[in-house]
């Protein structure tokens, strides 16, 4: 197993600043102690709701989001150091998908600008050479080579995200974070940006971290997720962990809450997610400590990580 | 139809005036609506689901809007009404909740305040009672502490409450009909469902009937009693929630089905429907232009000229014949 990125103990404290003087009175706590490790070629969900601080830990996996303290090795090396960064063309390696395909695009500039510039920045490619690339790289997404001329606003939502992926994929990364990259999109655009994501995450063998909201989204496109809570994670597992055998309060309640095409049973879901609510609404400080942080994670499996006190967790053959 | 239907419409059809032509959104849409009953208006973004519902409650700019048809709410025609006596209907017989809370209030004027101002335009609830419906309203959409809500500006508040202040607002003076846009689309999970579940609870204790426009096929599931499926501006099949999952009949029904991640966790490449949505002038409505994203299908199938809707069991009805040969492209 080779570890590819490990984040160790991250926090992003955002000051809260008032007063006369606007002095620093208190902070945000977005990400607060935040560790999990990603393995090369392998695919991670990161879930949460709104607010839970998932796309602060993507932000600042890239580098778009100074970290308060911690840690991020990337093969080893510490990222947080800025002179480390060059020297393992990290920005090279880890590549980002943004939401909102419309901002994380440049207007002004043609698909080629957008799609050329990570590769006159890292790959040395000289005018004809990355014409061919860039028409490879559209062929990828399933653009045809002829819109490689025209602007952002030219395409349809789908399309630019598949211009978003492009890009990310251009100078051939070997982690791309993916923030909420289909959750602007409606349900037959999303199924296939989706697809082209798999294929590419297959065929190149890139790691993804999946940034979203939308479990069944996560569900379909990656194999290890983390649930995150107000700035901590509670509960790292596998697919099937996860699903079928979450141990974590918060993590049952928002699987609960995930509407299901099952009419014949709605009545009895309905009443499954009210008695969960209910627990949740009654226990939660069983599954908080006294500052309402989530306890720190301990492995239940060997893919199995639960943020509960010893005294509550459920033996799981370990 | 029985005189209890809280909305009849008929054969609506809404144009847009666009660089002075106008321009067909929705076609012959006819939908009704009975008390107790949640009727999902399901399409994707351009289907034409919101046009129909902002042409139900009267939002639609006439100058630049034709809406020709029938639209009966409560057996008043609303159609022809003046902008006066708009203001009678909207609000106490016809409620609406918005997809975007923030939009939908007033940030300068306190939750209490709002909701005072909804009860004033109706005679429902006098002056003297206003203090006491406004806690009862915050009470009902589960508003903790309702007195200090009651004192709050909407940025106090966050996206789950003002979501309930909004349907607060669209219960206040009891209408018998509400018209749900997207109530849970910018939620997360967890509210989502707690707004569901409300929604449900008022349904039971008003008696009301709920046009919930979603694009979201799973929400649907969770709630509906009907489901109308829209596409480039026609429904293209309806029928019982049941029956429509257990056995979809249109094409755009089972590739929708198909498409969804939800319910296809294991396997590796999800269901794509080729094609995009038509824009608006690229609309024939005389065919079902949904069959132009199935190329597979032999030319005389996808070229039907007006194809019906037709009842094909008790209570399901799909638009014209194309759906009685049509595969997958996958599928022998």
């Amino acid at each position: 197993m080779s570890e590819l990125l490990r984040v160790e103990n991250v926090k992003v404290h955002y000051p809260i600043r008032s007063g006369f003087f606007n002095r620093v009175t208190d902070y945000v706590y977005a990400a607060d102690g935040v560790s999990f490790s990603i393995e090369a070629g392998k695919t991670y969900g990161l879930i949460g709701e709104s607010g839970s601080g998932k796309s602060t830990i993507g932000k600042a996996i890239v580098g778009l989001e100074p970290i308060t303290s911690g840690h991020i090795y990337f093969q080893g090396v510490d990222m947080t150091d800025a002179k480390n960064r060059a020297h393992v063309n990290y920005n090279k390696d880890v590549q980002m998908i943004f939401q909102d395909s419309m901002s994380s695009l440049n207007p002004r500039k043609t698909v080629f600008d957008i799609i050329a510039e990570p590769l006159r920045n890292f790959s040395g490619l000289k005018e004809d050479g990355l014409a061919q690339e860039v028409r490879h790289l559209l062929d990828i997404v399933g653009l045809p080579a002829e819109t490689m001329y025209q602007f952002p606003f030219q395409f349809s939502g789908g399309q630019r995200q598949r211009i978003g992926i492009a890009r990310a994929v251009a100078t051939k990364p070997k982690l791309i974070v993916a923030d909420e990259p289909v959750s602007a999109l409606d349900l037959s655009v999303q199924a296939q940006v989706l697809n082209y994501m798999k294929r590419i995450q297959k065929d190149y063998g890139i790691a993804f971290l999946f940034i979203s909201h939308d479990l069944g989204v996560v569900r379909h496109m990656t194999e290890n997720l983390a649930i995150m809570h107000a700035g901590r994670l509670v509960e790292i597992g596998s697919r099937d962990d996860i699903f079928n055998h979450a141990q974590h309060l918060y993590t049952k309640r928002l699987l609960a809450a995930i509407p299901e095409i099952d009419v014949p049973n709605r009545a009895k879901n309905r009443a499954h997610r009210k008695a969960i609510e209910q627990e949740f609404q009654d226990q939660k400080s069983a599954y908080y400590d006294a500052d309402g942080r989530a306890f720190p994670l301990v492995a239940v499996s060997e893919t199995h990580q639960v943020a509960l006190p010893e005294s509550m967790l459920e033996g799981e053959g370990f | 139809m029985s005189d209890a239907e809280l909305l009849v419409a008929k054969n609506v059809s809404v144009s847009f005036k666009i660089h002075g032509q106008y321009v067909q959104a929705i076609e012959d849409v006819s939908l009704s609506v009975r008390p107790n009953e949640v009727v999902a208006l399901v399409g994707e973004s351009g289907s034409g689901k919101s046009t129909f519902a902002t042409s139900i409650i009267g939002l639609h700019d006439l100058t630049l809007t034709q809406v020709t048809g029938q639209i009966l709410v409560n057996q008043r025609d609303v159609l022809n009404l003046a902008p006066a006596e708009w203001t009678q209907v909207r609000g106490a017989e016809i409620g609406m909740i918005f997809q975007d809370p923030l939009a939908a209030l007033n940030p300068l004027m306190k939750i209490g305040d709002q909701i005072k101002e909804a009860l004033a335009v109706h005679d429902v609830y006098q002056e003297p009672q206003y203090n006491d419906r406004v806690i009862e309203l915050l009470n009902q959409v589960g508003i903790p502490f309702p007195e200090r809500v009651a004192n709050e500006f909407p940025h106090q508040l966050s996206g789950g409450m003002r979501q309930r202040v909004v349907i607060a607002l669209a219960i206040a003076n009891k209408p018998k009909l509400i018209i749900a846009d997207e109530p849970t689309t910018a939620l997360d999970a967890t509210i989502q469902a707690q707004i569901l579940d409300l929604l449900q609870d008022i349904q039971a204790e008003n008696g009301a009937g709920i046009i919930l426009i979603t694009h979201d096929l799973s929400v649907v599931a969770e709630v509906a009693d009907r489901v109308a499926v829209m596409y480039a501006g026609q429904i293209v099949e309806e029928a019982e929630v049941g029956e429509l999952f257990a056995n979809p009949k249109h094409p755009y029904t089972r590739s929708l089905l198909r498409s969804n991640p939800s319910l296809d966790n294991e396997s590796d490449e999800l269901y794509v429907i080729q094609g995009t949505v038509p824009g608006l002038t690229h609309i024939d409505h005389h065919r079902d232009m949904f069959l132009d994203r199935t190329p597979w299908l032999p030319e005389d199938v996808r070229q039907e000229q007006d194809p019906k809707l037709a009842e094909i069991a008790p209570g399901h009805w799909v638009r014209g014949n194309a759906w009685r040969v049509f595969k997958f492209a996958d599928e022998d």
